[in-house]
């Protein structure tokens, strides 16, 4: 009797389960299907990306999903990419948490006549058909132009990153070149390891103000650290105007970080343009997956896209730039 | 009419193992007749693949469980396996087999190092490891310095990557294992001394039962076979990195919950685990098959841990007092005996 009861609650979970899935999954019908993955699934930068590869499939009459991990995973990201092309997407734009972890699935999505691209953080010694996202050397260039204008020999910097990941090292490396051209007196005194962590940039922001208090600009390498940057500097007392000021020039475009900016908390922010790198991926990744009567020749048996690295540019946010306003209203999933 | 409590136990086990097999059966043929493209072999080896490394490390978990202990450092474990395997040969130059050896070796020594530090210092295993996890953490990060290490060569991929009769390495090594460390845990008298420790461990010392070698040799084999896994993730991405693996002492936790051991110790089976790991990865493929926010995974798998502690711990009070019963028959018994 009692395993009997306990077999029924069983089935009915698993019923409810089914049911509130199935209703999720029948309002999408699906008719050609193409799969996002990233890593920090959730996070605003990557919702604007979603957001735009939604509308772009929209126009299409396509469909989508999101997956990944909440975390920085990328051996997850793997499996995800994997799910999905044994899902038979027609195809996947994947954003790489670790440009190795990431070839083994990319190129098997590929073997799988899956069109595959990277996009905002790339995979380049896998078989992507291209990346499609911000040029973060040149980003890192715009950064570095613009401390080099706000401040210029008297810069005395901090870099709050997190160490390892190509896409950063190539934002850094830029923002130096830059600084070294147009304001060669202007110093970069240390860097910090915040782990991608907005609570751990607090206290290593701290830390690195307490131990060097020359420095005057935090450069943030990533989206996470801002907040906890800004607060190190009112941990300091240095987050007022004046002489002794610390200006933090961030890099998202998350609601708190644009109204800090027009607040004048920050500097200024690097802004990126997910929404437009979500479109652009989407549009490839259609064009990929439907051939023309000639055979693309540099991907056979794929539709045409251009092998080169699609730039979707940064644009250095100050306060009354009307662009923020825009940005105010982000995508939820 | 009486029942034994043994025989109580292993009835509501097996009600509760019927219970999950139905459960998992359901979801999976629910979704095919749903949404299709679940009982594909591509779909069923991702699948697979999906929990594997989380599986492996939850068949060394269940040992520690069932002691009353818990080993959250095996992610850290994992990864620095990984990582040090990787070292070794892309970097020290070192031949596959020899750098496999010295990284097994190195995970073991982790694992007696948990061990020692439990048994010496009396601190609750939870404790230590998550000391043991956050200091690796460290040392994984600080070693690559957030980079990730590739380059190996056809065959160290082989193990992560190749199949053997159609099925994965990763997977045969899960099987091979499970059923091996399933029979010795229920058929080896050393195994068996883990239940007692489980069920109480100032009477298994008085029992003669040497409690502390037996924790020091279990949690040398949790972390062995973290690096098992780790070895293996590394050559199935083809790269190793610090992030790998990050939260799968939880899922690995959770695996043997759900598979019915009691998490105060005492109970619990290898067979019982893997049928957690199945269930785990069905509900997570089911979601990516049906393109619900994968988000809600959790939650599902929340619930279920939930339950399945729950239960037993319905289990173990209803054992309990069953005893209890049992005890009291037995002195009324006895007192009629005296009485006649």
């Amino acid at each position: 009797m009692q395993s009997s009861r306990r077999g029924f609650v069983a089935l009915a979970a698993s019923s409810a389960l089914a049911s509130v899935v199935s209703t999720t999954a029948r309002a999408a019908d699906p008719k050609e299907h193409y799969g996002m993955v990233v890593f920090l699934k959730g996070s605003e930068f990557f919702n604007w990306a979603y957001a735009g590869f939604q509308d772009a499939a929209a126009t299409v009459g396509a469909t989508t999903e999101l997956q990944g991990p909440a975390d920085w995973d990328a051996s997850a990201e793997a499996r995800a990419v994997d799910q999905l092309v044994a899902k038979g997407v027609k195809g996947i734009a994947v954003t790489a948490g670790d440009a190795d972890t990431l070839i083994a699935s990319i190129n098997a999505g590929l073997k799988a006549k899956v069109p595959v691209l990277c996009f905002d953080s790339d995979s380049p010694k896998s078989n992507r058909l291209l990346f499609v996202g911000t040029n973060n050397y040149n980003a890192g260039v715009a950064a570095g132009t613009a401390v080099a204008k706000l401040l210029g020999d008297k810069a005395r910097i901090g870099i709050s990153r997190i160490p390892g990941l190509d896409s950063i090292n190539h934002r850094v490396a830029g923002f130096t070149d830059a600084l070294k051209k147009l304001a060669p007196g202007a110093q970069i005194i240390t860097e910090v390891n915040d782990e991608g962590d907005l609570q751990k940039a607090e206290p290593v922001n701290t830390a690195m103000l307490q131990a060097h208090p020359e420095i005057n600009v935090i450069f943030c390498g990533h989206g996470n650290p801002a907040t906890g940057a800004l607060a190190a500097t009112r941990n300091v007392g240095r987050d007022k105007e004046g002489p002794t000021k610390v200006y933090v020039v961030a890099w998202a475009i998350d609601v708190p970080i644009l109204q800090g900016v027009e607040k004048g908390d920050y500097g200024m922010t690097v802004a990126q343009n997910p929404y437009m790198m979500g479109v652009q991926s989407f549009l490839e990744l259609w064009s990929a997956s439907h051939p023309t009567q000639f055979d693309s020749m540099t991907n056979p048996g794929f539709g045409h896209v251009p092998t080169a690295d699609l730039d979707t540019g940064v644009k250095m946010l100050v306060k009354g730039d009307p662009a923020i306003k825009a940005l105010m209203t982000p995508p939820k999933l | 009419m009486k029942v034994l409590p043994r025989q109580l136990f292993q009835n509501v086990i097996v009600v509760q193992y019927v219970g999950l097999v139905v459960v998992t059966l359901l979801t999976l043929f629910g979704f095919q007749a749903t949404f299709g493209n679940v009982l594909t072999g591509a779909n069923l080896e991702v699948l697979a693949m999906n929990m594997v490394f989380e599986g492996i490390m939850a068949l060394g978990m269940t040992f520690v469980i069932i002691t009353g202990g818990i080993d959250i450092s095996v992610a850290s474990v994992f990864a620095f396996a990984e990582i040090l395997v990787a070292k070794l040969m892309v970097q020290a130059g070192l031949d596959m087999v020899t750098a496999i050896v010295i990284t097994l070796v190195a995970t073991a020594a982790i694992g007696a190092l948990n061990g020692l530090l439990i048994v010496l210092f009396r601190v609750h295993p939870m404790i230590i490891t998550m000391g043991t996890l956050l200091t690796l953490r460290g040392i994984n990060l600080a070693i690559t310095d957030g980079h990730s290490v590739s380059g190996f060569s056809d065959v160290f991929l082989f193990l992560g990557q190749g199949k053997i009769l159609g099925v994965n390495v990763p997977i045969v090594f899960f099987g091979i294992a499970a059923i091996i460390l399933g029979i010795l845990l229920g058929h080896h008298r050393f195994f068996r001394q883990l239940y007692f420790i489980g069920g109480g461990e100032r009477a298994a010392r008085l029992s003669g039962v040497d409690v502390n070698r037996v924790k020091i040799i279990i949690y040398t084999l949790s972390a062995t076979l973290a690096g098992c896994a780790g070895v293996m993730a590394a050559a199935k991405y083809g790269a190793a990195h610090w992030a790998h693996g990050n939260l799968a002492e939880l899922k690995a936790i959770a695996a043997v919950a759900i598979g019915g051991a009691n998490i105060n110790g005492g109970s619990g089976t290898i067979g019982g685990t893997v049928l957690g790991v199945i269930f785990l990865a069905v509900v997570h493929n089911a979601f990516v098959t049906s393109a619900v926010n994968t988000f809600w995974y959790d939650v599902v798998s929340g619930m279920m841990l939930l339950i399945a502690v729950l239960l037993s711990r319905f289990i173990s009070l209803r054992n309990a007092r069953a005893l209890l019963v049992l005890k009291q028959g037995k002195m009324d018994q006895l007192s009629e005996t005296y009485k006649s």
